[in-house]
């Protein structure tokens, strides 16, 4: 179909990098578009690791890392990953065999990096690079910040803000929420990395939950449960709740399970943090409508 | 009316400032916007006219996710960096606000009954999408195995040793 040569023809944007990277750093085995078994799936693996990490949906990574060992020459790949394990075993032509196994320890959504992988991954497939030169443009893709910090803040006012109004609350109530939600994303970028997931999900909410109670205790909104709803919004898991399900109807049962469960989970943690701030305000002032 | 215009415009601010959240490359900005827009904009139709809570999800991440499809494909980025930010307005937050305050309350079967149109939605929105996907592969992929495989082997590698088309697809 002609789809796929018009692809090939955007893509030259995006392997700009890695030949020149190849022309000028000449070292190993450059040249050769092919490696040993275990160099092979060691740069797949790689890819696979980070496009999880991004948070690509399971069936894409297996699906890339089959079609890079395919690119280099692979008679056999087989590749399984869940969210937190890629494992895969690669047979060459000539029968030697290698396999690996990869734990993935967290995944964030980083559609910027995604993207850049994918396009790392269709030039690899189009034409095989190097192994070095690929593994120099994978690190250049780990180094890639689409947007200024700064920018994440102002994407979280917005966010919040837009979601207490979308839900029907009044301006002034928009603006506490976007208020709150400015907290909570500094609280979520400076967090200590002993606090897991769970743990963070609880106590930003009960921070959220007091934050709501004090703006309108002090005047700025009049609807405690539409900034609630505002801020619940920033960490919802109701995202990876619809991810899970597709998940499980695309036929990945055992990942759609997993991320169904740990999404319950922190929807439960969240729950338990917003009802203990909110139980506490009505203890300590009375008379708080909830 | 009002509410509508409302409801539909913090829905695209809120949806840019999500997209911002979850590092959109900025040019993809434009279209997530109209992607989300358009889901929205669906969703309220469909609950205007049918009301209930499965069909209005449905259809609008079902549109959404084709919006995606498309713009995935002519710009050659992975569905999910467009499908992400489109089904964010459809995102229940509000329902799983009000089963957590049933359930402070003491309100056992008002937190069920949320609870349960919470989980509810949710299928709704992954039923569009599958949905929308099946039909894009339909629409879309028509030989596009073998398009791949050509790819694949295009290096000094030569065919052969591409990998055999999947038996399921």
């Amino acid at each position: 179909m002609p789809k796929t040569e018009s692809k090939a023809a955007v893509r030259p944007e995006v392997p700009a990098t890695p030949p020149t990277d190849a022309a000028s750093a000449p070292d190993g085995q450059a040249g050769s578009v092919t490696g040993d078994a275990r160099e092979i799936l060691t740069v797949a693996m790689e890819v696979g690791a980070e496009l999880l990490h991004c948070g690509a949906d399971v069936h894409r990574v297996e699906d890339t890392m089959t079609r890079i060992c395919a690119a280099y020459g692979a008679a056999r790949s087989d590749v399984f990953a869940i969210p937190s394990l890629i494992t895969a075993e690669l047979t060459m032509p000539d029968g030697s065999t290698a396999s690996r196994m990869r734990r993935v320890m967290n995944t964030y959504n980083h559609l910027g990096r995604l993207e850049k992988i994918n396009a790392l991954s269709r030039s690899i497939c189009a034409t095989p690079q190097p192994l070095p030169a690929v593994e120099e443009s994978l690190e250049n893709i780990r180094k890639f910040r689409p947007v200024p910090e700064w920018l994440c803040y102002v994407g979280a006012l917005f966010a919040t803000g837009g979601f207490a109004l979308f839900f029907g609350g009044s301006l002034y109530d928009g603006l506490a929420a976007a208020l709150i939600g400015f907290l909570l994303t500094l609280l979520e970028r400076h967090r200590r990395a002993v606090i897991n997931d769970m743990a963070h999900s609880a106590i930003s909410s009960f921070a959220a939950g007091l934050l709501a109670v004090l703006c309108v205790a002090l005047g700025l909104g009049s609807h405690v449960d539409k900034i609630i709803i505002g801020t619940i919004m920033l960490e919802i898991p109701g995202l990876s709740m619809g991810n899970a399900l597709r998940d499980m109807l695309c036929g990945d049962t055992i990942s759609g399970s997993l991320r169904l469960i740990q999404a319950l989970l922190r929807a439960l943690m969240m729950a338990m943090g917003y009802m203990a701030a909110l139980a506490l305000c009505a203890y300590v002032w009375g008379g708080v409508q909830v | 009316m009002r509410t509508v215009i409302i409801m539909l415009l913090t829905a695209v601010v809120a949806t840019l400032g999500f997209s911002i959240l979850f590092y959109i490359q900025p040019r993809r900005l434009p279209l997530a916007a109209l992607g989300s827009l358009l889901t929205c904009g669906v969703y309220l139709l469909i609950k205007w006219w049918l009301g209930g809570e499965f069909i209005p999800n449905m259809l609008g991440a079902l549109v959404g996710a084709l919006f995606s499809e498309i713009c995935a494909r002519r710009t050659a980025v992975p569905v999910s960096v467009y499908l992400t930010p489109c089904i964010i307005p459809l995102v229940p937050g509000g329902m799983l606000y009000q089963t957590m305050s049933s359930l402070v309350q003491g309100d056992l079967p008002g937190a069920g009954s949320c609870g349960l149109t919470t989980l509810i939605i949710a299928m709704g929105i992954s039923c569009g999408i599958v949905l929308a996907s099946v039909m894009a592969m339909l629409l879309f992929h028509r030989g596009s195995r073998r398009a791949v495989r050509h790819t694949a082997g295009r290096g000094r590698t030569g065919r052969r040793h591409t990998q055999p088309p999947h038996p399921e697809k």
